[in-house]
């Protein structure tokens, strides 16, 4: 097992630079860092794929997981808040990138819109409201608690002894698993449940009359029923040979006809954060303390016939 | 669909998504600032949505995107409330530093 030591090394490695890398008050150690991170990250890789070429992984995995992984370690090193939320966004865009090289564009997209674009900037908000200077004298200086890391030692060789062994399990289960699974879903079978896309394409390819419905659709051998008031119905049609499933489609067939009480669970869950953070957020004001002080309330309406 | 993915992409993947999740694990344990912390395991996230994708590329189906889509949610509802909690100790102490806290311990 000569690229699992390589691995480990690989590991090791990682550690140490990382350990140079994080806050502190003297950056000497810092670049040396950078070097042994950079060379362990590649090692790593290399080792994977002992010099062949892996299907499905080109030249823009590489960048790509640079950049992930160049942001992340950025964005836990670096001592301004506001720089750390930036780099996030960066390994958030190259996380993106890596989903488009998965054909998983929905999702590549639905990442950039919710997490750039919501979290972060959420995160980014409460960074500036919360944002301190240690004296007035100094605006740009760093408070203590970002510039020294809490206890880096421990915490880098527990992080790494757990990347090792995630990497020996990993690198064992994936020999045993078979080259390609076999739950491998026929092309185009979600077809089946779109008719409406099915219906649109025939009407640009104009193969449906007038008064005439999809009534079923048959993915295997591509044809379309059609329904109609006129006497040769039913029809059969086949269907335009340009007419496939994309990500999006492919989704919410799976999300709406697997998944559907997940949804609903999901639709709660989000409702009852917004709450919960509204109640932990607001401030206490002068119209609450009245209205739960039981001797300044407005006094009861006597009960009819008592004041005789 | 592409054609699904080969065990050895399927290993890359997988690494990246290691390294980042561990990334995100030592920030968490190191860094003193309560936003950091949070952001760290929103990178945590990060981590696990990459080896949701790529299982999903290797078994040809979507469901480990349909189950992101459930990774997104619960991460929106972390981050409403993390800095909901984060606000709120803010205003009490004026301070983000979290061994502020350190009597909060059991």
């Amino acid at each position: 097992m000569v690229e699992m030591s390589i691995i480990y090394a690989a590991c090791v490695a990682g550690a140490i630079g990382l350990l140079f890398l994080l806050p502190r008050r003297d950056r000497r150690w810092a670049p040396i860092g950078a070097v042994l991170g950079g060379g362990a990250l590649g090692a790593g890789l290399l080792a994977l794929s002992r010099g062949q070429v892996a299907g499905g992984v080109d030249v823009f995995f590489y960048i790509l997981a640079f950049l992930a992984v160049a942001g992340a370690v950025r964005m836990i090193t670096h001592s301004r808040p506001v720089y750390s939320a930036l780099y996030f966004i960066l390994v958030v865009l190259a996380t993106a990138g890596l989903f488009v090289q998965l054909a998983a564009e929905f999702m590549a997209f639905t990442l950039i819109i919710v997490y750039a674009g919501a979290i972060l900037i959420t995160y980014l908000f409460v960074i500036m409201l919360a944002q301190e200077a240690p004296d007035d004298q100094h605006p740009d200086a760093l408070t203590e608690y970002d510039a020294t890391a809490r206890e880096p030692i421990a915490a880098t060789v527990v992080g790494f002894v757990l990347l090792a062994a995630l990497l020996g399990m990993m690198y064992r289960g994936t020999s045993q698993m078979p080259a390609h699974a076999v739950t491998h879903v026929p092309a185009d079978s979600e077809l089946e449940m779109l008719l409406g896309k099915v219906d649109a394409a025939l009407r640009e390819a104009e193969l449906i009359r007038h008064g005439e419905r999809v009534e079923s659709v048959d993915a295997a051998d591509r044809t379309a029923t059609l329904i109609s008031t006129s006497p040769e119905s039913p029809r059969l049609v086949s269907l335009p040979a340009d007419l496939h499933v994309d990500n999006v489609d492919a989704v919410g067939v799976s999300l709406l006809s697997e998944f559907p009480v997940s949804l609903e669970v999901a639709g709660v869950i989000l409702m009852l954060a917004m709450l919960g953070a509204v109640v932990l957020a607001r401030k206490e004001t002068a119209g609450d303390a009245a209205a739960s002080d039981p001797k300044s309330q407005a006094p009861t309406p006597k009960p009819l016939g008592a004041s005789s | 669909m592409t054609e699904p993915l080969s065990i050895l992409a399927l290993n890359h993947y997988l690494l990246l998504s290691a390294v980042l999740f561990v990334i995100g694990f030592i920030g968490f344990l190191t860094r003193r600032n309560l936003i950091i912390m949070f952001l760290c395991t929103e990178l945590m996230f990060q981590a696990a949505a990459i080896a949701m994708i790529a299982f999903g590329a290797y078994h040809g189906n979507v469901q480990g995107q349909v189950f992101l889509i459930f990774i997104l949610t619960i991460a929106a509802a972390e981050a409403a409330l993390a800095l909901a909690l984060v606000v709120m100790l803010h205003r009490r102490r004026a301070t983000l530093d979290a061994d502020c806290w350190s009597e909060l311990r059991g």
